[in-house]
């Protein structure tokens, strides 16, 4: 186990540093800089680079980047709000949109694994009928969808919840992006459980425990809900990762100070440290949540062995 | 059990409705405003775009403001002693100004505002106020870091005087510092930040009506109190404004006829829909968009009867009252009305129909003068490529289309970029039709006519006759002489439409939905910032 966690390790670290390097140089293809401004002179552009060190090679760029990451310096942006340290920028926004979607997150996974699991076991019409429209409409429709029809009928028409975010009163003023948002989980999440579950119901431990004559609950607990949650959370990883890094329409519609919002003006601004300070990050969530996934897979099906030969 | 849940949910309801309400705009005696997007810097020596100045306006006063009658009048300054060279400004202080702390707000303040947006250490985008707007001694020089900053041409002989000197004449200069990169910055505060000026609310100190209380680096609320330490707090009669950024439209106006709102801007489809609504105010911008044409880089360009054919060649009529709509204005020459005044008291784009022997629509005349050019040039079809920004993407296929219908040979070929990028070609001349808009910084029309002087970049106009009429105005020739300098102004403009410099289009203007118990809400000639002084509200 240790060895193998010491070598996912070793691999994530690489990665990481790989895809470090390569957004480095993709971010010089990008055309502009973000010093173009059409009132600022050629020589004007040359000493706002040089002041950011931005006339330097990329090589030279990169290894002082990663020299002042290690110190947990990301830099300060150029023009997105120039001079402000990008931790600054990110210690406000990131706690916004990891609350959020973790929220959606978990509302979304509840809600899915009810609605997946009561239609497996009990599949009457009725329930079936409401099963497919939610999983349907949570599928097909995209989430800016529902914010729109959220907005208009809650908050505009019926005035329940307020039409934007407001730090002062975030729990009340989170209910609708949060709810727009995990409509999506909520539907992957059904189908999922739903699916699992109704393979595990036919397969011939669930068979032969019933000629056991074990009760239901007994079955449904413990050999149903268990063998069909493996497949549920590695979707849900995916999943979490999509919420943790933002989405951009929600917040925008919102006006939700997240990080969503952020990568795509950082990119359109050309603020380069901004945009790989935050691809980073994304990245790391990545290679974090999928180690982890990793090892909770061997907690829950002891068939999966961790890097050693069958015990 | 059933009966459990059913409490929940109404608690839950309940709760919703309670909260959700929240304050509606009418018992709340601050005014809210929404604005599009988020600032990215309130340092005023940093603020280069329109949402980051109106921000700064709320806080910050300048030696010259603009009132609710757009006029200019002094604000931190009394009066104003020009020499009569033209080139030194000694403005002289009013008496008792203080810094929303307290401290008193001297002219040493200025100098060091100016000292800061020189240095290129602050690495601002504004720059250019100092060194092309008007050219302070040694401005150029200090920016780029050619000379140390006390070398700038600006100076307090004592704590009620401030000088600057210029280098040409500069007759819109007490116009220009109305700006608010021209606005004060103590010294001994900045240095007592940090590295975190204007970073945050504790980070800023105020000149102006209001102190900013809650921000932080790319905020989406903002909040500002009234400044018990401004000039004429008496005459301020709102305590305080909420700026929240909004950037979804439709929500924005939901907002606003929900009543959470007070003041929202609003621009495209919404303006249409809000088209008839007394609430709708236009606030003209001083703005041009236009087709910068390449004469340098691409023959076909070079020629006028080609240009001039592209020109007549545009039903801006038709793009502006079917595409564009409400706020919108064609335009068939370089300086938009409504901008400015010219020392007889007349409009100086009063006549916009002055130049349509050149430019406005007509087919035949076009597809005349385009065989013309087409002969001189000795082809029988021409290729153009069109570089603008893709957000104009409808507008700019709508005019590939008009300009291939009415003129046989010609093609268009469409090339959308990022902002950045079209600075980038527009910057190094790699383009052979750019669409651009421009807006003037101060008003006087040089802020358009200076930038198709040659020097000013690579590409387009190259007409050293041009060059020298725009040097003239610049000169010291006409101090004093506003008369003149308005003709020479006309000269070069006429100059530009004659040769068929450009392809204007279109200025727009800002559209902003008031309710109408807001009273005095205003912008100063260019378009950019806010008059705040005059602003009220009818508490119900």
């Amino acid at each position: 186990m240790a060895g193998y966690l010491g070598k996912r390790l070793m691999i994530s670290v690489v990665t990481l540093l790989f895809i470090l390097l390569i957004l480095f140089l993709l971010l010089q293809f990008m055309p502009g800089s973000p010093f173009n401004d059409e009132k600022l002179s050629v020589e004007q552009v040359a000493v706002l680079k040089q002041k950011y060190g931005l006339d330097k090679p990329v090589i030279v760029q990169f290894f002082r980047y990663l020299g002042n990451m290690v110190r947990g310096d990301l830099g300060v942006s150029y023009s997105l709000s120039p001079n402000t340290p990008i931790t600054d920028l990110l210690k406000n926004r990131f706690p916004v949109t990891i609350k959020m979607g973790f929220a959606s997150m978990m509302a979304g996974t509840l809600f899915g694994l009810i609605l997946g699991f009561l239609t497996a076991f009990f599949g009457n019409r009725i329930l079936t009928f409401i099963y497919n429209l939610l999983t349907l409409l949570g599928i097909a429709v995209p989430s800016y969808l529902f914010a729109m029809g959220f907005s208009y009928v809650l908050g505009y028409k019926l005035k329940l919840f307020p039409l934007l975010y407001d730090f002062r009163a975030a729990g009340i003023t989170q209910v609708m992006p949060v709810a727009a948002m995990s409509l999506g989980v909520m539907a992957v999440i059904a189908r999922f459980a739903k699916a699992e579950a109704s393979e595990v119901m036919k397969s011939d431990y669930v068979q032969f425990a019933k000629c056991q004559g074990l009760n239901n609950s007994t079955i449904i607990l413990k050999y149903i809900l268990k063998n069909s949650l493996m497949p549920v959370i590695t979707v849900m990883a995916g999943l979490l990762v999509g919420l943790l890094t933002g989405s951009l329409v929600i917040e925008e519609m919102f006006s939700v100070p997240g990080v969503g919002s952020l990568l795509t003006n950082a990119i359109s601004a050309n603020d380069y440290s901004v945009v790989i300070a935050l691809s980073f990050i994304y990245s790391l969530l990545y290679v974090v949540v999928m180690l982890i996934l990793d090892l909770l897979y061997c907690l829950i099906d002891p068939r999966v062995r961790l890097g050693g030969k069958p015990e | 059990m059933k009966k459990r849940y059913s409490v929940f949910f109404i608690c839950l309801f309940l709760a919703a409705v309670l909260s959700g309400c929240g304050k509606s705009r009418n018992e709340n005696k601050e005014i809210s405003i929404t604005i599009p997007s988020t600032p990215d810097t309130v340092d005023p020596q940093l603020v280069a775009e329109t949402n980051s100045v109106f921000v700064a306006d709320c806080f910050t006063s300048t030696l010259y403001e603009y009132n609710e009658n757009r006029e200019l009048v002094p604000c931190l300054a009394q009066s104003c002693d020009i020499s009569d060279d033209g080139l030194t400004y000694t403005f002289h202080l009013k008496k008792g100004l203080k810094w929303s702390d307290g401290r008193p707000l001297t002219a040493e303040d200025f100098v060091f505002a100016l000292q800061r947006l020189a240095d290129p250490d602050t690495g601002s985008n504004s720059v250019y106020f100092i060194t092309d707007c008007c050219s302070i001694k040694n401005a150029k020089e200090v920016s780029l870091g050619t000379k140390p900053v006390n070398e700038l041409g600006v100076s307090s002989p004592d704590d009620d005087t401030f000088v600057v000197e210029l280098t040409q004449p500069c007759p819109y200069f007490c116009a220009l510092v109305s700006a608010v990169t021209f606005s004060p910055c103590n010294e001994d505060f900045y240095h007592s930040t940090g590295k975190n000026y204007a970073n945050s609310a504790e980070n800023l100190l105020s000149s102006g009506p209001y102190i900013i209380d809650r921000y932080e680096p790319l905020a989406m609320q903002i909040h500002f109190k009234k400044n018990p330490y401004y000039m004429d707090a008496d005459k301020i009669t709102i305590p305080g404004i909420n700026l929240q950024v909004v950037a979804n439209q439709q929500q924005a106006l939901m907002c606003y006829e929900s009543d959470t709102v007070d003041i929202i801007s609003i621009s495209g489809e919404l303006v249409e829909l809000a088209e008839g609504d007394p609430e709708l105010f236009v606030f003209p911008q001083a703005s041009l968009f236009f087709f910068e044409l390449n004469q340098i880089n691409c023959p076909a360009l070079m020629n006028r009867n080609i240009r001039m054919a592209l020109n007549k060649s545009l039903d801006r009529e038709d793009l502006v009252n079917n595409l564009l709509k409400s706020g919108y204005t064609s335009m068939t020459r370089a300086i938009p009305s409504d901008f400015y005044i010219q020392g007889d008291g007349t409009d100086f784009a009063e006549d916009r129909e002055r130049y349509d022997e050149y430019m406005a629509y007509d087919t035949v005349k076009a597809q005349k003068l385009w065989e013309q050019g087409l002969s001189e040039l000795g082809v029988s079809r021409v290729s153009l490529t069109m570089i603008y920004n893709s957000s104009q993407s409808s507008f700019c296929e709508a005019v590939k289309a008009q300009m291939e219908k009415n003129l046989p040979g010609l093609d268009i070929e469409l090339k959308p970029v990022q902002g950045k990028e079209l600075i980038q070609r527009r910057m190094s001349g790699n383009y052979d039709m750019l669409f651009l808009g421009w807006v003037a910084d101060y008003a006087d029309p040089t802020a358009f006519l200076d930038q198709f002087i040659s020097s000013a970049h690579d590409g387009e106009y190259n007409n050293p006759e041009y060059d020298k009429i725009c040097e003239r105005i610049q000169g010291v020739e006409f101090v004093g002489n506003t008369a003149a300098r308005d003709d020479m102004m006309h000269k070069a403009e006429d100059m530009l439409m004659e040769d068929a410099a450009l392809i204007p289009v279109f200025t727009k203007g800002n559209t902003f939905l008031i309710h109408d118990d807001i009273k005095g809400f205003q912008q100063p000639p260019t378009g950019i910032g806010l008059v705040l002084r005059s602003l009220s509200k009818e508490v119900k």
